[in-house]
């Protein structure tokens, strides 16, 4: 024997979804279809009014003339997958291959002729220049002593000695330069009173003591007790060891 | 059961590479026939047609990551369909020789009744001859309008053009065809 269920499906309420989220869905839909009829409505009205022959051509002629081959759209997208993964293969070597291209013409750029002239060229001449300057060096001796000195009166103006001078004079021997001048720069510091007592400030004086002894001792004993004339011929004697050594040094 | 088919769920898979290719291949499920009819409509030819749209199509594979979302999707897609089409329909204008009105006329009617593909009767065929007439910029606004009732806001974002502009250029469209056919006798 069969039990059959009767359901009164009268309970459920009529034309109402039965959840939130479908009536929502629904009701999109809907509205949808309304703006797609206004829309359409409104096309129709437009045309109609433009032309009621062509208006009437399209009620007319529903459906598109124009067909296409059977499955043509089932393998269209396939087609376009495996020509569009070609295309972005070849895309990526041409890349690569810019990329190595654009590196090796710059490499085999650096080795033109003229760019390895001009460098070696260039570098002839900073190494010259460099060579130049660093032999140039004011280097003076006095007595022995090593002092460096920035000359405050040009070697290139030689003193005379009935040449009156005015402010401070800096001793400045200089090896190279000419005998006579030489001789004029070192007369001239012996007829001045003060040369031994007071030394210009950018005078740096050598630490090593042997070697500055003299000098020393004159500067930093000023009343070390000995008259002019004893100075005086002190330091001639030093003049002429010095004119001795630059001598030596010339030939 | 059938997948999503919103906007955004397609952007969404794009957007990934694990799920680009399913995206991809979702957004020519949804868009490549409107589209191809678009196109068709403006080169008459399936295997022309074919060639554009496989080319726009590998144009959004490549490029739909820069797609920023101001505007919707479709017309995006509308856009690249119809630069593809204007540039395939320039090329061959300028390849062609001949003067185009009157010779192009009868060439695309013989070639509409030779074509297997066409299934149309008379007024078909005078119609299509009627918008081949058009200047490319008002084939594709009455191709658009009349054919996708597509609106003018849409419109105007594939074709970068004002509303009223477009209005106006299918107005004299519609003029122009309706002109053609009054002087055109059926047989």
């Amino acid at each position: 024997m069969k039990i059959r269920r009767v359901v009164d499906f009268s309970a459920l309420p009529k034309n109402q979804p039965h959840t939130p989220i479908a009536s929502e869905a629904s009701a999109r839909v809907k509205n949808k279809t309304l703006n797609i009829q206004c829309m359409k409505e409104e096309f129709d009205k437009e045309l109609r009014e433009l032309s009621p022959l062509i208006a009437y051509l399209k009620k007319e002629q529903e459906g598109d003339a124009f067909k296409v081959p059977k499955f043509y759209f089932d393998t269209l997208a396939d087609k376009v997958i495996k020509q569009a993964k070609k295309s972005e293969k070849i895309e990526t070597s041409v890349k690569k291959a810019t990329v190595f291209a654009r590196l090796e013409s710059w490499f085999s750029g650096l080795l033109r002729p003229q760019l390895v002239l001009g460098f070696g060229a260039s570098l002839l001449v900073v190494v010259a220049a460099w060579f130049i300057l660093s032999s140039k060096k004011p280097v003076m001796t006095i007595d022995g002593a090593t002092v460096s000195a920035k000359p405050s009166i040009s070697i290139e103006q030689p003193l005379s000695v009935d040449e009156p001078i005015s402010g401070a004079v800096n001793p400045i021997v200089d090896n190279k330069m000419p005998n006579n001048e030489h001789k004029n720069t070192i007369k001239l510091k012996t007829q001045l009173d003060d040369v031994s007592t007071t030394l210009p400030n950018d005078i740096s004086i050598n630490e090593n003591k042997e070697q500055d002894k003299v000098a020393g001792d004159l500067l930093t004993h000023p009343e070390s007790g000995l008259t002019e004339a004893e100075l005086a011929l002190y330091l001639e004697e030093n003049t002429e060891e010095i004119d001795d050594d630059s001598s030596d040094n010339n030939l | 059961m059938k997948e999503e088919t919103s906007d955004d769920h397609i952007l969404a898979l794009l957007a990934s590479a694990a799920t680009h290719e399913r995206g991809f291949r979702l957004l020519m499920s949804c868009y490549q026939e409107p589209l191809y009819r678009h196109i068709r409509r403006m080169v008459y030819d399936h295997d022309d047609a074919n060639d554009i749209i496989q080319n726009t199509f590998i144009k959004v594979f490549k490029s739909v990551e820069r797609f920023e979302g101001k505007s919707k999707l479709y017309t995006w897609l509308y856009r690249i369909a119809t630069n593809e089409a204007i540039t395939f329909l320039n090329t061959r204008n300028r390849k062609e020789t001949d003067t185009i009105d009157t010779i192009e006329n009868t060439h695309l009617t013989s070639q509409l009744r030779a074509d297997t593909f066409f299934d149309g009767n008379e007024v078909q065929i005078k119609l299509q001859e009627a918008i081949s007439i058009l200047p490319d910029k008002q084939r594709t606004v009455f191709n658009l309008r009349y054919y996708e009732e597509m609106p003018y806001e849409e419109m105007s974002e594939v074709l970068s053009t004002s509303v009223g502009a477009l209005k106006a250029s299918y107005h004299h469209a519609v003029k122009k065809v309706e002109t053609f056919f009054k002087g055109v006798e059926f047989m």
